[in-house]
């Protein structure tokens, strides 16, 4: 059985390198042209050389979204943005819209991936995508196991399916709302999230108020129990969603999902209440296997009672580590203070855990409290940490070492 | 620019009189949004009722298709070879293999609600057979003119009726009665949702393919005639929550607007759509 390819978002320069770090085979990310997500600082054509240098220079590829629906006058200059992404040797585009797919597989080499903007639902759709050219399809999240091993039997083309993050409550790429209530083109990046909003529903059946508000909106998809029946249906590619998250989460989902895979792919004994415990650190919303086990439930909707917010456990980034001196060079994220067990987030460091007996400002005046934001501070340890390793609040019944530093 | 209603059994007897120059049946029950769907056999007889009427007639295949769907929708494919109909409107491109492998022949007419936004889709779709493409809903008219100066091809728009937003194949209300301890409410009954800082009530309503949603108020092309005249070739008025006489009504009207005579009805409950109005990517419409 092939190793699936895992894939996650990168919203910049620093969150690609965090992707690559924590174990990403591959990264996503949008350009400043044709791209979703348009709140997401997307990159340069500069930064996207850059990307795909440190990328390859680390066995991982590197994917472009080109998944906007464009109105007339928005492809101009398409083709020379292609010419300059192959010179730049990205390894594939991602494309929704059936004009960019077609202008994508005559005007260059570039592999192309169909969106799961396109919400494709079944053999034949994907087919008649793969008759054309296209090296991989990425498939609607409304789809089951069931269906995903039917479809699965029925291609060759390459398949990808999202695994964790936010999901559109309506089919994807179909949806309008944002455009109608808020004037925003959910199509062309500018999504309001409309679908998350509360609302009073009137009828002739059922009533809610503001106060118990109806919702749309569908919990997070978390894919952990299901990646095992995912890998053994020969699925190529499991896809992280979330240009927009913060380097903790991307760090936390993508080493989870890499420990996850590897160890299936090594055939040991899978211990799924770990990866569970693992992955609810990181700080998304409540979360459910979406239509992967079939109709969703009302489990899997998030009702106001359910729109809690895990804790946040960010404490800092490492930036740097001296290992001479045995000093670290923090970035703080969420206070902590001398004291403190924080834990270690890195993929060389697994379960190994920090206890604060001293901390330093950047100048070297010791401080009792890291209260600042993006505050650099200095932290005197012998656990070899790496830039990009991440420090958290313990987490209970995680410790599995602690060092004094 | 002909137009075209997308139609029931009892609307299209009054259309038979009307300037209607064809209707959309619903094609059971792989057709989604209509006000009913018929079985190929029924479809026969409908297409033979209304044969002295001289409409063009379109059959509706436009549901979202899933896996477990595929061999029934090719024995209906099947089913609708040699009918006299005038072209088969789909949504998902399942419809374009399948409807070749079973030897239909009918024109493709595709109305995948959002995919049609530029000319180029246009091209890459009609290199694939489609005959007719009905453009996004989310289409200004200057971005309709545009396309159809940039293309030959054959192009469509919904410029009538309550223009559909939201498509989950979550059964939401459904979901929202299990939640509130309420059984569900039945199939096709209407409900309104409202966000509190904004006007008007969206129509919500469930099916057995899922939950959809609604624009506030109906739209109305009326504005636009003058140019659809030179850029469609086909307006298609959309019956759904509407009553037949509404429907009626403005598909005089639209043939007036054609030919250049005052509208009589009364549309001040309608929105124009997306045709005028400023979308973009940021708060207010900016881009």
């Amino acid at each position: 059985m092939a190793r699936p390819e895992l894939l996650a978002p990168a919203g910049d320069l620093e969150r690609l390198k965090v992707a690559i770090r924590y174990g990403a085979d591959a990264v996503y990310l949008g350009g400043k042209s044709f791209s979703l997500r348009a709140r997401a600082s997307n990159f340069t054509l500069a930064d996207i050389a850059e990307g795909v240098r440190h990328a390859h220079a680390r066995g991982a590829r590197v994917y472009v979204t080109t998944n906007i629906l464009p109105r007339p006058g928005e492809l101009d200059g398409f083709c020379d943005y292609l010419a300059e992404l192959e010179r730049i040797g990205i390894d594939g585009l991602i494309c929704a819209s059936p004009g960019i797919i077609q202008l994508a597989l005559q005007h260059s080499s570039l592999p192309v991936h169909v969106s799961t903007q396109q919400s494709l639902t079944n053999s034949e759709a994907v087919n008649f995508w793969y008759s054309r050219g296209v090296e991989r399809v990425i498939l609607a999240r409304e789809l089951s196991l069931e269906e995903i091993r039917t479809l699965r039997a029925r291609t060759g083309v390459e398949l990808e399916a999202f695994v964790h993050g936010g999901m559109c409550a309506s089919y994807s790429g179909k949806c309008t709302l944002s455009n109608t209530l808020a004037a925003r083109d959910a199509n062309r990046g500018g999504c309001a999230h409309s679908c998350r909003w509360a609302y009073e529903l009137l009828g002739p059946r059922l009533e809610s108020r503001f106060e118990d508000a109806f919702s749309l909106s569908a919990k997070d998809l978390r894919a952990i129990q299901e990646v095992p029946e995912l890998y053994s249906l020969g699925i190529d590619a499991l896809k992280i969603e979330g240009r927009m998250k913060s380097v903790h989460y991307v760090a936390t989902v993508v080493n989870t999902y890499r420990r996850l895979i590897d160890t299936l792919h090594a055939g040991e004994p899978l211990k799924l209440k770990t990866f569970l415990e693992e992955i609810a650190k990181a700080e998304n919303r409540p979360t459910a296997s979406g239509h992967l086990r079939g109709t969703p439930t009302r489990d899997a909707q998030l009702f106001s009672r359910d729109a809690r917010r895990p804790i946040q456990r960010f404490a800092a980034l490492v930036r740097d580590y001296d290992t001479e001196r045995g000093e670290a060079v923090l970035e703080q994220r969420s206070p902590f203070r001398v004291g403190d067990t924080l834990e270690v987030l890195s993929p060389d460091l697994p379960g190994e855990t920090i206890t604060i007996s001293e901390l330093r400002d950047e100048a070297g005046i010791p401080i009792a409290v890291a209260r600042h934001p993006r505050q650099r501070l200095r932290l005197r340890t012998d656990v070899a940490l790496k830039p990009y390793d991440i420090l958290r609040k313990q987490a209970p019944n995680s410790i599995a070492t602690t060092r004094k530093t | 620019m002909d137009i075209i209603v997308a139609a029931d059994a009892p609307l299209v007897e009054s259309l038979k009189t009307s300037s209607a120059d064809g209707v959309i049946f619903g094609v059971a029950p792989f057709a989604q949004r209509f006000r009913e769907n018929y079985k190929p056999s029924r479809l026969r007889e409908l297409l033979k009722d209304v044969s002295g009427a001289g409409f063009d007639v379109w059959l509706a295949m436009n549901a979202i298709i899933h896996e477990e769907e595929l061999p029934q929708v090719k024995q209906t494919l099947e089913a609708l070879r040699g009918v006299s109909a005038s072209g088969l409107l789909f949504a998902d491109l399942a419809i374009i293999r399948l409807a070749k492998a079973v030897g239909l022949e009918l024109p493709l007419i595709y109305h995948p609600e959002t995919y049609v936004t530029s000319a180029a889709d246009v091209r890459a779709l009609a290199a694939a057979g489609v005959d007719v493409h009905v453009l996004a809903r989310e289409s200004t008219l200057e971005g309709i003119e545009r396309i159809a100066e940039e293309t030959d091809a054959k192009l469509a728009f919904v410029g009538h009726g309550h223009l559909n937003m939201f498509h989950s194949r979550r059964h939401q209300l459904s979901l929202f009665a299990e939640q509130q301890q309420q059984s569900p409410p039945a199939r096709g009954i209407v409900h309104y949702i409202r966000e509190h800082s904004r006007e008007g009530r969206c129509p919500i309503y469930e099916d057995a393919r899922g939950t959809h949603i609604f624009r506030p108020h109906p739209s109305a092309a009326f504005q636009a005639v003058e140019s659809f005249k030179n850029h469609l070739d086909f307006l298609i008025v959309d019956s759904l929550l509407l009553e037949d006489a509404a429907v009626l009504t403005a598909v005089e009207d639209y043939a007036r607007a054609r030919s250049g005579q005052t509208i009589k009805g009364d549309y001040r409950q309608y929105d124009s759509g997306f045709l005028f109005e400023q979308t973009g990517l940021k708060p207010g419409g900016r881009s």
